[in-house]
């Protein structure tokens, strides 16, 4: 093994939860609404085994009716917005919504375009929000600890 | 000089010569065999053709937009079509003889119709997006801006070739001032370039990884990307490197610690013996498909040489200034620069210290046809294979 596996297994045990691992799972459903694919870089990272997610309880899932939380990216353009709303009412209650990154909170940089809607919360009511451009994969986990704590 | 241009007048743009040509003109240059199709965009009133010569030369071709139309160039070259579309949406200027005149970007749910040209207000009902979704009006945010404040648009239309995008826009603003970076600048770019090559590369393994279905050889890619990701916050402050990259140079000089937590990056990257891993993993279930294994191929190159390339430069940092304080206040420039996925290029027009006008070309305009034609002519099971090792990113191509 070497020094670099070494100083990864160092920190994915660091990063380890005490115990068992999480109490309560998240199926989360990514949406991108126009995003640079910056926060997706953070969150494949956030949800790859360099983060340990599945024992922190988070996992990705495909369909809307299967989904816990919605997570949104971009800063909602208003060619991705109808979509959107198609998404979230196709979520079973209870469900969530977390806005990821500076776009997704309030449009971002974008912010004010005749193309942009201007963040999650123009179209559904944002539950979290996780600032940053782009929030890092560990500021992404953290956060979603949160929603599951 | 290719004769199409010839006794055309030239108006100055850094890095390629824009011709300005009438009718006759424009429609010789979309016949000339020697030129091969490269982009188009819009400026006010006109419209701009990127062609490359037979020796790899770009040169530029103008026409003034009248009434609201120009020659469309799609009946000599397909691939302008999508551009055709582009301007239509954007600026409202028609191309008379298009071979393509659905809408591309607008869906009929912006506030306003052209909103790079004489914005009217939308009249078509809307119909659902079925393109467009990542279109963010980024030409627009960056017009009347200085090219400081517009380059935080630049970085941000691919997340993953956010250096690449920066330095062609810097590029572009220094080359329109004719005021290149300092050295160390452009070493520092070199650096930052290498980095986000390397975790590009490394993202493209580990997307096949996954798609075929290779879980373990996939965490380890994962777990690489991030070593790349952390090493790039420790050298440069951000862990995709983003906003570090302006006109004029670069606004982070390398930590202290940076040039050895990079070192350290290239040493236990060549130990952990990817290439062995990536063949023990997938050579078998990628057999039949040699574009992609090719495609892999070369992302394992980029990461050996990206990390090799990157010890050279570490040894060679000149010392000196990393940004000049002078800003370009008018002028028009090209800046290219070799991406993570293919070429980039960008365009911009100066007034008064301020964006009159800008484009940008990302790979993702040749690229996405070249996926869909490359994934049609594949069997089903495979082709999440071929659209992984692609990776194309929408929000590069529709601004």
């Amino acid at each position: 093994m070497n020094a670099l596996w070494q100083a990864v297994w160092r920190n994915l045990i660091a990063l380890r939860p005490a115990g068992p691992g999480a109490k309560r799972e998240l199926a989360v459903l990514h949406r991108d609404c126009g995003s640079c694919n910056g926060c997706e870089i953070e969150l494949r990272l956030a949800l790859s085994a360099a983060y340990d997610a599945p024992r922190r309880g988070v996992g990705l899932v495909a369909a809307a009716r299967h989904a816990d939380v919605l997570l949104v990216t971009g800063p909602v353009t208003h060619n991705a917005q109808a979509g959107l709303g198609a998404v979230w009412d196709a979520m079973p209650e209870p469900k969530l919504v977390v806005a990821l990154g500076d776009c997704a909170v309030d449009g971002g940089v974008f912010r004010g375009s005749y193309a942009v809607a201007g963040g999650a919360g123009s179209t559904l009511p944002v539950d979290f929000a996780i600032r940053g451009c782009p929030p890092t994969a560990k500021q992404i986990l953290d956060a979603l600890g949160e929603v599951t704590a | 000089m290719n004769p199409v241009f010839a006794g055309a007048f030239a108006m100055p743009c850094a890095g390629a010569a824009r011709y300005l040509l009438n009718e006759d003109g424009w429609r010789a240059m979309a016949a000339a065999p020697g030129l091969r199709f490269v982009a188009m965009w819009a400026d006010e009133a006109a419209v701009i053709a990127l062609m490359r010569d037979d020796a790899g030369a770009l040169k530029m071709g103008t026409i003034a937009v009248e009434h609201g139309f120009f020659p469309g160039l799609s009946p000599w070259h397909p691939e302008a079509a999508a551009f055709e579309r582009m301007i239509r949406d954007l600026w409202g200027y028609n191309p008379v003889g298009g071979i393509d005149g659905r809408p591309l970007l607008d869906f009929g749910h912006w506030r306003l119709a052209h909103p790079l040209g004489r914005p009217t207000a939308p009249f078509a009902a809307p119909e659902p997006a079925t393109s467009g979704l990542a279109h963010k009006g980024t030409l627009a945010l960056m017009r009347g801006k200085t090219p400081r404040v517009a380059a935080r648009f630049a970085a941000r239309v691919d997340g993953g070739a956010t250096v690449a995008h920066s330095i062609a826009f810097a590029r572009a603003a220094e080359a329109a001032a004719r005021a290149p970076a300092p050295p160390r600048a452009g070493q520092l770019r070199d650096m930052m370039a290498r980095l986000e090559a390397v975790g590009g590369a490394l993202e493209c393994i580990g997307r096949v990884a996954a798609a075929a279905g290779a879980v373990v050889l996939a965490g380890r890619i994962a777990v690489l990307r991030e070593a790349v990701a952390r090493t790039a916050s420790a050298a440069f402050g951000h862990r995709l490197m983003m906003d570090c990259v302006v006109p004029g140079g670069v606004v982070v000089d390398v930590a202290t610690d940076g040039a050895g937590a990079m070192l350290w990056l290239g040493r236990s990257m060549r130990e952990a013996g990817l290439p062995a891993l990536v063949d023990a993993s997938l050579a078998r279930r990628l057999r039949d498909l040699p574009q992609v294994a090719a495609r892999l191929e070369s992302a394992l190159a980029i990461v050996a040489t990206g990390l090799d390339e990157l010890g050279v430069l570490i040894e060679g940092l000149v010392e000196g200034a990393v940004i000049q304080a002078s800003l370009p206040m008018a002028g028009e420039g090209i800046g290219t620069i070799e991406g993570p996925s293919g070429q980039i290029l960008h365009w911009l027009r100066l007034e008064g210290g301020q964006i009159g006008g800008a484009f940008m070309l990302d790979p993702g305009w040749v690229l996405a046809p070249a996926c869909a034609t490359e994934a049609a002519a594949t069997p089903a099971a495979d082709r999440p294979l071929v659209l992984a090792a692609h990776g194309v990113l929408a929000s590069g191509m529709e601004l």
